[in-house]
């Protein structure tokens, strides 16, 4: 095929194009003559050079040379050329936007959405989370539970991908290396239940006491107390065996399915399978390319250059909603809960926000079903703080905001279960929103005229549309906020200093599925630091406390589940926060993607994921 | 004389540049340490890379140190990746010099070709057209036209790639280049074009071609040879500066097309406040800026003859 046609051909099997191909093909008619001409004649880059030397000459001096169209045909003769290669899809590879290059790849630092996908990649940890976010077996077969310890036995012949043995040595120094604060591990009080653990983290030693491998696969964790979350904060990817314990960030080694085998920094990585694929059809190789931009990562899935959509970031709200009507790509959503609450954050310790009726005031005044409207319906109105998808949520509990005359927690189950099919927001009602109660509060708090306060927020899209969203709904009760946009590392840094911001617009993600990750780190008095303090509201309550405390000594889980729920009441009769929504996932997939699911905790859930033939339905997350 | 003036200034004008970025990274009200430990670190943590990364010190001990590193040739540590700052920017520089070159050509092809073709028929149908080119070229965003042409020519048309710099080699880099040239390129050719054209007219309207339109040389090597020479003198002034900027990284580009460049690497550095990058990607685009005016400081009495006979070097 030539020149000509194999770019009318590339043309006309561009589906919007279709109806337009006869003109095409006629508009660059002149055009793909002159290319198959110019292939003819000068198949070469260097013969489109001479001859716009020589054409230059002939116009301006008045000596013979080429047709003056020829320059720019000659560039374009070459794009289209290039064209000729089909978009390949080829059904071994699994082809994802993973957003900036991380730079370097390290599981004990690693703290986002796009590392941890690259982290589940390469490395196992002791324990997983499976779908519903419950603890399973990882390196470890099983382990037992013990009040002072816990014992892990590994599984037999597990690998490394650079085919060295895995054992429980490699656990033991992975931890230690881990902990040292040379390696800078964001979280590493999360493993202080461990004896020994604090002493590493002061860096007054260089091996976790309380941590032994008494043969090559058994790991042995003496415990200072009694810890219930451990085994959760275990399942994290900062406790990835390493072999020896050691990482070369740019080769990292693991035991995980995947190898790296190239990453072109800024472009590309590639993946390629360490062990043998559970699946004939299980991809083999997954490419995560770097750096794209919203507008490209959408238009190079609607090319089929992309497997998956909104894995990494959400969809862009004008692509989201064009993707959504259109016909071709609808039915084509999976969804699920985002286990994340949006809120308001009102320092307790400053006027006026140190009365809680002007908080709920704040609570009272604020259209959630609008601000769930703005993000093109990607969100469940919140009633509670605890988001809705969180394992061990009894759903069925009232959770919202007590409020006299009104019954709460209506909307709990509101935005659950949304299948892919039926994605519209309406209906969704804001149980909470009373302008009228709002103003009567801050009048019974001794501000019948309104209150005026700084209002900080991220200077990131979403979070300015939805606060000048906020802005418009509090002034109609009275309070009028003055917006401050920030960029997000300064706004980080003011909200977490004491006694300076007094509202503010905050946001949790999940790091595991617990309540205990939402209720402790924000509003516990131990979390109150006069710089970068994690609780920046600034919430003091020792009942609230004494519940946590309960919380975390309670061996039972349904029982701290049931403390917890009445710890978040306690919050919520308090309202250091306005809870204003919980984020849904949103992923587009391609037609011969089979058993993609969103998971609770890992953001590319690409185990179960067919290419080219069904083998599982794809469906949302699994806790649901 | 000009020359043992220009260099100590050049490296004054450098080192200020330095002194400048380095106070304002600083005087930001954010913490790079609580960014680099994640937003939910708790705060032990935070305070523990705080002082590893040496941050609990007087400011003016920490630039000391800096510019003694930068002496040294040693650009500091990415606080992100731990990766030398300088192999970091220059492993990002070949792309940016594609780039850079790439609008170059465009510049040369549109806007200088348009102000010839203009500045020698003022008043045709081709000028009335290099207007309008001048006036939608200065008009339009970059960014914008960029999204244009990505949609057009790379999603629906698919003649062009989406993005990316491709796999290497000359015609997959050309491939890829295209889009992301022509998007800085054309915007910057209308100056080009009106420079040159304006330049061009008032030199085809002076004496000296009178006089050799008058001794019977022919009108095109009256265009080529006399009047084109002198009115292209500015137009590599003003190469030289853009050029230098370019080198610095086109950032809007190269974040529409996600050129792997230096643009992008300043981008991603400036939203985890990764300072000894940002320095670094500032830096770079300093050195890049006083070394080429310096070179076309000195390149300038090499083809203007007044200027050397006025003894400029």
């Amino acid at each position: 095929m030539n020149g000509s046609l194999c770019a009318v051909a590339a043309l006309r099997n561009r589906a919007p194009f279709d109806s337009f191909g006869p003109i095409l093909s006629g508009s660059l008619n002149g055009s793909l003559c002159a290319v198959a001409a110019l292939r003819n004649r000068a198949p070469d880059r260097n013969g489109i050079l001479v001859s716009c030397g020589m054409r230059a000459r002939r116009r301006l001096g008045g000596s013979g040379a080429r047709p003056a169209l020829y320059r720019s045909l000659g560039v374009l003769a070459l794009a289209m050329l290039a064209a000729c290669a089909p978009a390949r899809i080829r059904h071994d590879t699994l082809r994802v936007a993973l957003g900036d290059d991380p730079g370097k790849i390290d599981p004990a630092t690693g703290y986002s959405v796009p590392t941890w996908s690259i982290d589940k990649l390469l490395f196992d940890s002791l324990v997983d989370y499976d779908d519903a976010g419950r603890i399973v077996p990882d390196l470890a077969a099983t382990w037992s539970v013990e009040p002072d310890r816990l014992v892990f036995h590994l599984r037999h012949g597990l690998r490394f991908s650079n085919g060295a043995v895995c054992r429980a040595d490699d656990v033991v120094a992975s931890m230690d290396r881990l902990l040292r604060p040379q390696t800078r591990c964001p979280v590493p009080r999360f493993y202080s239940a461990i004896a020994g653990a604090d002493a590493v983290i002061a860096g007054r030693s260089r091996h976790i006491a309380g941590l032994t491998a008494p043969d090559p696969f058994t790991v042995e964790m003496r415990l200072v107390r009694p810890d219930p979350f451990l085994l959760q904060v275990l399942a994290m990817p900062f406790c990835a065996v390493l072999p020896h314990g050691e990482l070369d960030p740019q080769h990292p080694i693991g035991t995980g399915p995947f190898a790296l085998t190239r990453w072109i920094h800024g472009q590309q990585m590639i993946f390629d399978r360490a062990r043998l694929a559970p699946d004939p059809h299980s991809p083999r190789r997954v490419e995560f390319e770097l750096g794209l931009s919203e507008q490209v990562e959408d238009l190079k899935f609607e090319r089929g250059e992309l497997d998956l959509l909104g894995v990494h970031r959400p969809i862009d709200g004008p692509d989201f909603v064009r993707l959504l009507h259109d016909p071709k790509w609808k039915s084509r959503f999976v969804a699920g809960p985002e286990m994340a609450t949006y809120y308001i954050g009102m320092n307790t310790e400053m006027p006026p926000f140190n009365d809680v009726r002007v908080r709920k005031a704040v609570a009272f005044a604020v259209d959630r079903a609008r601000l769930v409207q703005l993000l093109n319906g990607r969100a469940v109105i919140a009633s509670g703080f605890l988001p809705p998808g969180l394992p061990g949520i009894d759903q069925s509990l009232e959770r919202a905001v007590p409020r006299p005359g009104r019954a709460a927690g209506s909307l709990a189950s509101a935005g659950l279960g949304a299948p892919a099919a039926s994605l519209a927001p309406a209906g969704r009602r804001d149980p909470l929103y009373d302008v009228a109660e709002a103003r009567a509060l801050l009048a019974q708090a001794g501000h019948p005229d309104g209150i005026t306060a700084t209002y900080y927020c991220p200077n990131s899209g979403t979070a300015t549309k939805l606060a000048m969203a906020i802005q418009q709904d509090l002034a109609g009760a009275g309070i009028h906020l003055i917006l401050k946009p920030l960029s997000f590392p300064t706004f980080l840094t003011a909200v977490g200093q004491r006694r300076n911001v007094k509202i503010f617009q905050g946001n949790w993600v999940a790091d595991y599925p617990d309540p205990s990750n939402f209720l402790v780190p924000l509003f516990s008095s131990a979390d109150i630091q006069d710089v970068n303090s994690r609780n920046t509201t600034f919430f003091h309550d020792p009942a609230y406390d004494a519940l946590l405390a309960r919380a975390a000594a309670e061996p039972s889980a349904a029982r701290r589940d049931v403390i917890y729920r009445q710890a978040e009441r306690e919050l919520m009769a308090q309202m250091p926060v306005a809870p204003l929504f919980h984020p849904e996932n949103y992923v587009l997939v391609q037609p011969w993607v089979y058993g993609f699911r969103l998971h609770p905790v890992w953001p590319l859930a690409f185990w179960d994921i067919c290419l080219g033939a069904p083998c599982r339905p794809n469906v949302a997350g699994g806790q649901r | 004389m000009n020359l043992l003036r220009r260099v100590p200034l050049a490296i004054g004008v450098w080192l200020g540049v330095a002194a400048i970025v380095f106070g304002l990274m600083y005087v930001v009200p954010a913490d790079p340490a609580r960014i680099l430990a994640g937003a939910q670190a708790d705060p032990s943590t935070v305070a523990a890379i705080h002082a590893q990364l040496g941050l609990d010190r007087p400011l003016i001990i920490r630039f000391a140190a800096y510019l003694g590193g930068l002496l040294h040739g040693d650009w500091g540590q990415s606080y992100l990746t731990g990766e030398p700052v300088l192999g970091t920017v220059l492993s990002h520089f070949p792309a940016t010099l594609e780039l850079a070159l790439g609008a170059l050509i465009v510049y040369l092809l549109f806007g200088c070709g348009l102000g010839i073709l203009a500045g020698s028929r003022p008043g045709s149908w081709a000028d009335r057209l290099a207007s309008v080119f001048v006036l939608a070229g200065k008009s339009v965003p970059g960014f914008w036209l960029g999204l244009v042409l990505l949609f057009l020519f790379a999603s629906q048309l698919a003649i062009f790639p989406l993005g990316g710099a491709g796999e290497g080699g000359f015609l997959d880099t050309a491939y890829h280049l295209a889009l992301p040239a022509l998007t800085l390129g054309l915007s910057g050719a209308a100056y080009y074009m009106r420079l040159l054209r304006q330049g061009l007219a008032a030199e085809l309207g002076s004496d000296y071609v009178r006089t050799a339109r008058a001794k019977g040389i022919g009108e095109g090597t009256v265009l080529w040879k006399h009047a084109l020479r002198n009115a292209i003198l500015p137009v590599f002034t003003l190469l030289g500066v853009d050029f230098a900027q370019l080198l610095g990284g086109a950032v809007l580009t190269e974040a529409v097309f996600d050129w792997p460049g230096i643009g992008q690497l300043a981008l991603q550095s400036i939203a985890t406040l990764d300072v000894p990058m940002i320095m670094g990607t500032v830096l770079f685009a300093a050195t890049a800026i006083v070394a080429i005016n310096l070179a076309v400081d000195l390149v300038y009495p090499l083809i203007d003859p007044r200027l050397r006979d006025r003894g400029a070097l």
